[in-house]
């Protein structure tokens, strides 16, 4: 191997910026899964009995199922009963001067802006530790325009109407297993929803941090968004580091009325664990929007960095006539992560069109795998599919993989499919080399450009953070 | 290192190099020298070595060099990484230009130049400038516009390929270009476009090396010497007239020459 | 498979009857070929329905007709293609009409011979051989036998090393009598190091034909050898009348540093089988296949291709666009084959379809075998209907509807057409290609 090529693999192998883990005061449920976990859970919440009902529903449902075996991703068994389910900060808030400033300190670490004075302009946040939303800012402002941006479980008590309408209309309690799992044991996470006709000014913005050890986080992202409505709403995820594997199961639903517009994005960077594939998060989440309204718009943008393991396939569903699913993603892995990721598009309504766009990067002994699925309905006339499918190898220990499922059940949908993969490798960096340009800068300049069409997606600071974490994750810190 | 301008000290020496590829020795005993205002012709059977002359000099690094020495502009070339050569303007144009999918032609060229423009101690182009500077060049190498939004070298034919290769060689200005191949693949009216490039920055203080396999390049730059390259070492010189009988008769008869005053 | 046995025992008797024809000729180096290859066609015999490359073309319905052997009619008239200025030559019925050819052919700088002629020269024969054998093994190597097996008037061109040649060689292919025949065209071009050739194939109805409704199998064969950095582009545009079947072969034998380009442009016959053939023997090459085709009524168009990537640093590229109306259909079936040693090879195949009737049928069917890791390539197939939303918009600025349609139809087609550099050319085929859509 060459001393460029030494480089590059040195490059890859920096370490997770994010690793460090704070003291908090916790409130934790024993480690361990019954249904008396279950009305723990609910208990703490002050849950009305629905949820409750609901929740033991999903749990005597999971109990039967079994988990899924997936051909390109392999891990130890998971013991469900070594897990804690519940770990909140003890400190209840009711503004975030009183947070806890080891709390605060954690965030300023993070570089997220919870605390409104310091606030970016246009970024609404709601922060989530371990199993509950700490802070959820601009919501005032917000409320004004009739928009609920809050924690899932203030939104409980304080909109019961719409969580109990919604809750479960996309991703289904009995889903999958790991779904399942989520409703039985979900502790928090955020909800929003969009009046009929407004456009939201401001992004709005999940932070999820994994703090305490031994704990699975399961959150749930509910986002209605009523006719006409517009939002554009962001993920940002980071945890410890920790020798042991921490399971993260969450579900995400969005659900969009005539001429809605959702984008979400998410930047999901979860430890990944060490140099020999030790710790790590397990990240197995369920996504998925519906178009349930003509001329709807539901468009995910993702940049998966972190995680042992990610499988996860932000799907829509184009119920709508004319409405439109998007899917961009940048998927990287190194060391020994794995990562099975893509998405479903599935196409009922007529004149339905979806984009998907797919960019993998592996490094180092990792595995990556796009996974994706188009369903054209019989009911789907003229519907359109584009996929395109890329993959970047660095070095040749790592692997990329393709699997794109194409059924289609009208013959007038239009389907195209592109996939290349391609090295980076000693001849590109020469190039750029031999033309004047330092080591440093020849590879930011090739992988941020093939990423380009994704990060183009983001929203303007993500986009940045998201450059950045690629170079974090790849090339330890570039000047 | 800042070049005295000293007519006397050759542009690149090259004594006796010998390099080798995993392990395997390819050149053998190379010796050239190549001073300001000349064109170096080289040619040779393939597997001979050009391409691995050419690569030594722009500084690739599993081309290991086992003795001899380089010397540009009187200063240790092997001291030097890839991209300080370039920055000190070594040029070379790749046999096989590397594409790089996602990175605008425009980008590219304006973070090359710049890099060079910063080297050598001169402000940066703002985009306006940049774009005329680029723009100008373009047209005189008959260049569409169109490619500079394209993905570097992603998608481009192989007459285009080239193109850019000589556009970046027009842009950088570099003191010694080093053409490998360049001429390979070309239909005659493209062949002529490069040529011109060429010929447009020839000067009194630039020098070119151009690697080929096709004597008519050679009718459009009329290089100064020829050399022929055979088994890792330069086996015959001498002028433009050489070329024409290598075209006509192939390398057989220097190989018979060689093997008898060997 | 006893039709097979039928078809060869006439073929056999019409081979017999070829033969015995040839008077003095019999103990010729063209009569061995002959020979040869008609045991060759016995041999391997014709694919049929089950082999994957002949699933959309019944090889059965092409060569079951009980075909005699077409006499020459020397009388040819095609119209010309306006403002397009080349070295014309005259196939008709398989055999180059040596009193049609283009006086000024004998100054051009090039030698152009008879086929018998170019079996005696040892260098040409030798190349000959080489492009025709890399074309083997392959599932149309009956035609190519069969084609080899009934030749009489075939012809070669050799292009000097150097040379570049001002205009382009147009070649006319005739087919015509009055029974149910067949021919066989045949040509070999070489194009020595770094010459330059442009080529145009037309098959056309003869204005002068015996009889307007003939039955016919045209099976011609063509085979390219492209020599270090030369450059040879091909085009071919097929207008036969729509009781013809064809048969096509275009071999090409690609050396270094070399180009390769052909256009295939369809609007008729009955039954139209193309195959194209590349062979990359040598690193840096460039090689592009293209295609514009409009199938109606109940006419069948299948393309095959197969690109070859043996050596490193080679690109490719095929871009077949298809019109499929009425009743008819349309096959594509690419092969792109990348050896473990040709890495860093770029190959690109995209087949668009539209299909403006419910009764109409494509199939599309990309086949990638890539066996070396570090190479760059995509496939792509779409098969889709106009798009309603522009023939509303199109007919909402108050164009009729045919009109409307016609002009999403072209412009679908254009992407291949723009890239059509002799503009005489490319004008004609569009005034052709848009004919009554
Ligand atoms: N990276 C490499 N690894 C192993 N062998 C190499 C490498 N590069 C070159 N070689 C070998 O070195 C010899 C010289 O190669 P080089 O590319 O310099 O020849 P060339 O004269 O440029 O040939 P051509 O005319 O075909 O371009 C060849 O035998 C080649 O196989
Ligand atoms: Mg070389």
């Amino acid at each position: 191997m060459s001393d460029s090529m030494q480089t590059l693999e040195g490059h890859t192998q920096s370490e997770y910026k994010y690793g460090w883990s704070t003291e908090l005061d916790m409130d934790t449920l024993p480690k361990g899964l019954t249904e008396d976990t279950v009305r723990a859970i609910s208990a703490r919440k002050n849950e009305p009995e629905w949820l409750l009902e609901w929740r033991l529903e999903a749990f005597r449902h999971w109990q039967q199922m079994e988990e899924p075996v997936w051909a390109n991703v392999k891990f130890p068994p998971i013991n469900y009963q070594d897990i804690i389910y519940f770990a909140a900060p003890k400190k209840k808030l009711n503004s975030l001067e009183e947070a806890d400033p080891e709390l605060l300190e954690m965030f300023d670490k993070l570089g997220v802006p919870i605390e409104e004075r310091k606030v970016l302009a246009g970024v609404a946040v709601d922060a989530v530790v371990d199993s509950v939303s700490v802070a959820t800012t601009f919501k005032k402002d917000l409320a004004k325009l009739g928009i609920v941006f809050s924690s899932f479980s203030e939104a409980v008590h304080s909109h019961p109407e719409l969580v109990r309408e919604y809750l479960g209309s996309v991703v289904p309690a009995k889903d999958n297993y790991f779904a399942a799992l989520n409703s039985a044991v979900f502790s928090d996470g955020s909800f929003c929803y969009i009046p009929e006709g407004v456009k939201c000014p401001m992004e709005l913005s999940t932070y999820f941090r994994i703090n305490a050890a031994n704990t699975g986080q399961f959150e749930r992202t509910l986002i209605v968004a009523e006719k006409g409505s517009t939002v554009s709403y962001l993920e940002g995820c980071t945890a410890p580091m920790r020798d042991e594997n921490q399971l993260h199961a969450a579900v995400v639903e969005i659900y969009a009325k005539e001429d809605a517009n959702v984008k979400y994005s998410t930047v999901q960077n979860w430890y990944p664990g060490d140099k020999e594939g030790k710790g790590g998060i397990y990240n197995f989440v369920t996504k998925r929007g519906i178009c349930a309204g003509d001329r709807s718009k539901i468009s995910w943008t993702q940049v998966e960095t972190g995680s042992a393991i990610t499988w996860k396939y932000p799907s829509c569903i184009l119920k709508g006539d004319d409405s439109i699913g998007e899917f961009y993603s940048v998927a990287v892995t190194n060391n020994h992560q794995q990562a099975d990721t893509g998405t479903k598009m599935i196409h009922l309504g007529k004149n339905t069109k979806s984009t998907i766009i797919s960019k993998g990067i592996s490094a180092g002994r990792s595995n990556n795998s796009y996974r994706g699925l188009v369903k054209i309905g019989k009911r789907a006339d003229g519907a359109q599919n584009f996929s395109q499918c890329d993959s970047l190898l660095m070095g040749d220990k790592c692997g990329a993989h393709t699997f794109p499922y194409l059924e289609v059940d009208n013959p007038g949908a239009r389907v195209e499919h592109e996939a290349t993969t391609s090295k980076i490798g000693e001849d590109q960096l020469f190039y750029c080399q031999q033309r004047g340009l330092s080591e440093e800068d020849a590879i930011n300049m090739i992988v941020n450009g093939y990423c380009k069409e994704v990060f183009n997606e983001l929203p303007m600071e993500f986009a940045v953070e998201a450059q950045k974490l690629l170079a974090i994750s790849l090339e330890g810190s570039v000047g | 290192m800042e070049t005295e301008n000293n007519n006397m000290t050759p542009l690149l020496e090259i004594k006796d190099l010998h390099v080798s590829v995993n392990g395997e020795p390819i050149l053998k005993g190379l010796s050239l020298t190549v001073s300001k205002g000349e064109v170096h012709a080289i040619m040779g059977p393939n597997g001979s070595g050009k391409s691995t002359l050419a690569n030594v000099l722009a500084g690739r690094e599993e081309y290991e060099v086992d003795s001899g020495s380089i010397l540009y502009n009187g200063q240790d070339l092997l001291e030097l990484d890839v991209n300080e050569r370039a920055l000190e303007g070594i040029f070379l144009a790749f046999q096989y230009p590397v594409e790089i999918p996602g990175v605008s032609n425009s980008n590219f060229l304006k973070s090359i130049i710049n890099a060079r423009r910063v080297h050598q101690g001169l402000p940066e182009l703002n985009a306006l400038e940049m774009l005329k500077y680029i723009q100008g060049k373009m047209e005189s190498i008959e260049m569409d516009k169109n490619l500079l939004k394209r993905s570097l070298n992603d998608g481009f034919s192989g007459g285009e390929k080239k193109r850019n290769e000589i556009l970046q060689m027009s842009l950088l200005e570099p003191s010694l270009s080093i053409l490998d191949e360049t001429d390979s693949g070309l239909d005659i009216d493209a062949l002529r476009i490069v040529a011109d490039g060429v010929n447009q920055l020839k000067s009194e203080d630039r020098a070119f090396i151009v690697v080929t396999h096709y004597q008519r390049l050679l009718n459009h730059i009329i290089p100064d010497y020829v050399h022929v390259l055979s088994d890792g070492k330069i086996v015959a010189s001498g002028d433009k007239h050489l070329a024409e009988k290598l075209e006509a008769e192939g390398y057989d008869w220097i190989r018979e020459t060689n093997s008898m005053t060997a | 498979m006893a039709d097979q046995e039928k078809i060869l025992d006439h073929l056999s008797e019409v081979f017999h009857a070829f033969e015995s024809g040839l008077n003095g000729k019999a103990q010729s180096t063209l009569h061995h070929f002959q020979k040869e290859s008609f045991a060759s066609l016995k041999q391997y015999q014709f694919p049929d329905r089950k082999h994957e490359d002949w699933k959309y073309t019944i090889v059965q319905n092409i060569i079951a007709p009980p075909y005699t052997l077409a006499d020459v009619n020397p009388r040819v008239e095609i119209e010309d293609i306006p403002g397009l200025d080349t070295y014309k030559l005259v196939v008709s019925n398989g055999q180059l009409l040596w009193d049609h050819i283009d006086p000024a052919l004998k100054d051009a700088g090039i030698r152009l011979m008879r086929f018998d002629n170019m079996l005696d020269d040892e260098s040409m024969r030798k190349d000959f051989n080489r492009v025709i054998k890399a074309e083997r093994p392959s599932s149309n190597q009956a035609f190519a036998y069969l084609n080899f097996a009934f030749q009489s008037g075939a012809f070669a061109i050799d292009i000097p090393s150097g040379f570049i040649l001002d205009k382009p060689i147009e070649i006319r292919i005739v087919h015509d009598g009055t029974d149910t025949t067949f021919s066989h065209p045949l040509y070999f071009i070489r194009a020595q190091k770094s010459s330059e050739v442009t080529i145009i194939e037309r098959f056309e109805k003869n204005n002068s034909a015996l009889s307007a409704d003939h039955q016919g199998l045209i099976n011609a064969s063509a085979y390219l050898s492209v020599d270090k950095n030369a450059s040879v582009t091909h085009y071919r545009w097929q207008n036969l009348p729509a009781t013809y079947r064809l048969v096509n072969i275009l071999a090409a034998q690609q050396e270094r540093d070399s180009r390769f380009t052909s256009y295939a442009f369809d609007i008729g016959g009955q039954s139209v089988r193309n195959n194209i053939h590349v062979e990359l023997e040598d690193s840096n090459t460039y090689s592009s296949l293209q295609a514009a085709y409009m199938a109606k009524n109940k006419q069948s168009i299948d393309h095959q291709t197969r690109i070859n990537h043996k050596v490193p640093h080679c690109e490719s590229h095929e871009l077949y666009k298809g019109i499929i109306d009425d009743q008819a259909s349309g096959a594509f079936n690419g092969k792109v084959l990348v050896h473990p040693d040709a890495q860093k090879t770029n190959a690109f195949q995209q087949n668009d379809s539209l299909v403006l009737s419910p009764h109409a049928r494509m199939n599309s069917k990309p086949q990638l075998e890539i066996f070396a890791d570090d190479v760059k390539c995509s496939h792509g197939a779409t098969i889709g209907q106009l798009d309603q939303k522009s023939l509303f918009y199109l007919m909402s600025r108050g164009l009729q509807k045919e009109a409307a349609k016609h002009m999403l139809t072209a412009a679908f087609l254009a992407e291949v057409l723009d890239t059509v550099t002799i503009e005489p050319l490319s004008e004609y085929i569009r005034t052709k290609m848009s004919i009554d859509v």
